[in-house]
């Protein structure tokens, strides 16, 4: 598998899930599993494309960039998995006034989820969104067996890095920035992007 | 027309020509300028609002690049033809026939509502979202606007801008116009 940036790029927010979401503590699971898991629960959020990356000891499953609403959910199809600005229709009357008078806001969102037993330390840098959207090209489709044969022991830990990107209203599409900290906390994205619902946990 | 020369009881030539689909040029000049200063009004609050809001982010001078011929130069004749006849103590009898005054009336108000729709339809566009889409879709309007716009030139020009023969010593209410 192709390595993710080590220590992984400085995230908007970033949330280390429970254990017991990966099951009873008591029973032995191993990366496919935690793996296994956390596809379901990209399904259950509609993320069909994403891309594995090695990390040390571990690995790297980094979701497709996404547009999404102010409020953390994602936009509706086609405008969720575009990168343009989704324009704005007229029986909507207060938002087409804004957009009107004062533009469009875009957020988009790259949801980096890493399983390793080494404890995660963001590094200082900054992603542009260039670099966070081939995270969903660049990668490899599944994950390594022998990756996916490692037990996830009590010391490792899955952590969901959350990338926010922010273009502000009349901006250019392409003068998208990086928010840090992100205007929504990491479990909010997470609920309102549907994954924590594929977890089964509300 | 016939019922307001009447009221004013007012005699002249011009009562005569109004029953016969003319209508006086100091009439229709305030009409044409109530028109055109009302949606310029607005075309340019909504501008300033929008700039004033950051829509145009770093496009907001080729906004109002786009925006100023599109309305100062008719601006600017009607003012000067008000300007001019502004100090005239008399009133002009000038006449116009309905139908060229209809005609510039409905030409303006086609014009005018044309550069408001270039602003209000940018963000029901995918491409008119950003300020550089916003400013591209002024653009393309211009492919329409300005020969429109040569037209309304045109036809204010005729109404605003033409000169009038004055007959010395007689007051400015018998003279022909231009357009008459």
């Amino acid at each position: 598998m192709p390595a993710f940036e080590w220590p992984p790029p400085h995230p908007s927010e970033e949330y280390v899930l429970p254990h017991n979401i990966f099951g009873d503590d008591s029973r032995k699971i191993r990366y496919s599993d935690v793996d296994r898991m956390l596809v379901a629960a990209l399904a259950a959020g509609g993320y069909s494309a994403k891309n594995y990356y090695s990390v040390p000891r571990g690995f790297a499953l980094a979701t497709r960039i996404e547009q999404i609403n102010e409020d953390g959910t994602p936009k509706m199809p086609p405008a969720r998995f575009a990168l343009e600005p989704e324009a704005v229709s007229i029986l909507r009357p207060m938002d087409y006034l804004k957009a009107l008078l004062k533009g469009v806001p875009g957020f988009y969102r790259v949801i980096v989820f890493i399983v390793t037993d080494i404890p995660l330390r963001a590094s200082g840098a900054r992603p542009t969104e260039a670099e966070a959207t081939v995270w969903v090209s660049s990668g490899q489709s599944v994950l390594d067996r022998h990756v996916g044969d490692i037990e996830f022991t009590a010391d490792a830990n899955c952590t969901a890095l959350v990338y926010e990107f922010m273009r502000k209203p009349g901006a250019d599409s392409s003068a998208t920035e990086f928010s840090s900290p992100g205007h929504l906390d990491a479990m909010t994205h997470l609920v309102k992007s549907g994954i924590w619902r594929g977890f089964g946990a509300h | 027309m016939t019922r307001i020369a009447v009221q004013r009881g007012s005699n002249s030539r011009a009562d005569d020509l109004d029953t016969a689909g003319f209508q006086g040029l100091d009439s229709v000049r305030t009409k044409l300028a109530v028109v055109w200063f009302s949606g310029a009004c607005l075309i340019l609050l909504l501008v300033v609002l929008q700039t004033l809001n950051g829509r145009y982010g770093d496009h907001v001078q080729e906004a109002w690049t786009w925006l100023m011929p599109n309305l100062m130069p008719t601006l600017g004749t009607i003012l000067a033809g008000l300007g001019y006849t502004a100090l005239d103590p008399h009133r002009s009898h000038a006449m116009v026939r309905s139908s060229f005054s209809l005609l510039s009336l409905w030409i303006s108000a086609f014009y005018l509502v044309l550069v408001l729709l270039t602003i209000l339809i940018a963000p029901t566009r995918p491409e008119g979202v950003t300020g550089k889409g916003a400013v591209e879709l002024m653009h393309t309007a211009n492919l329409w606007l300005g020969p429109l716009q040569g037209l309304v030139a045109t036809a204010l020009g005729v109404l605003f801008a033409s000169k009038q023969k004055r007959r010395t010593g007689k007051p400015a209410d018998e003279v022909s116009d231009a357009a008459d």
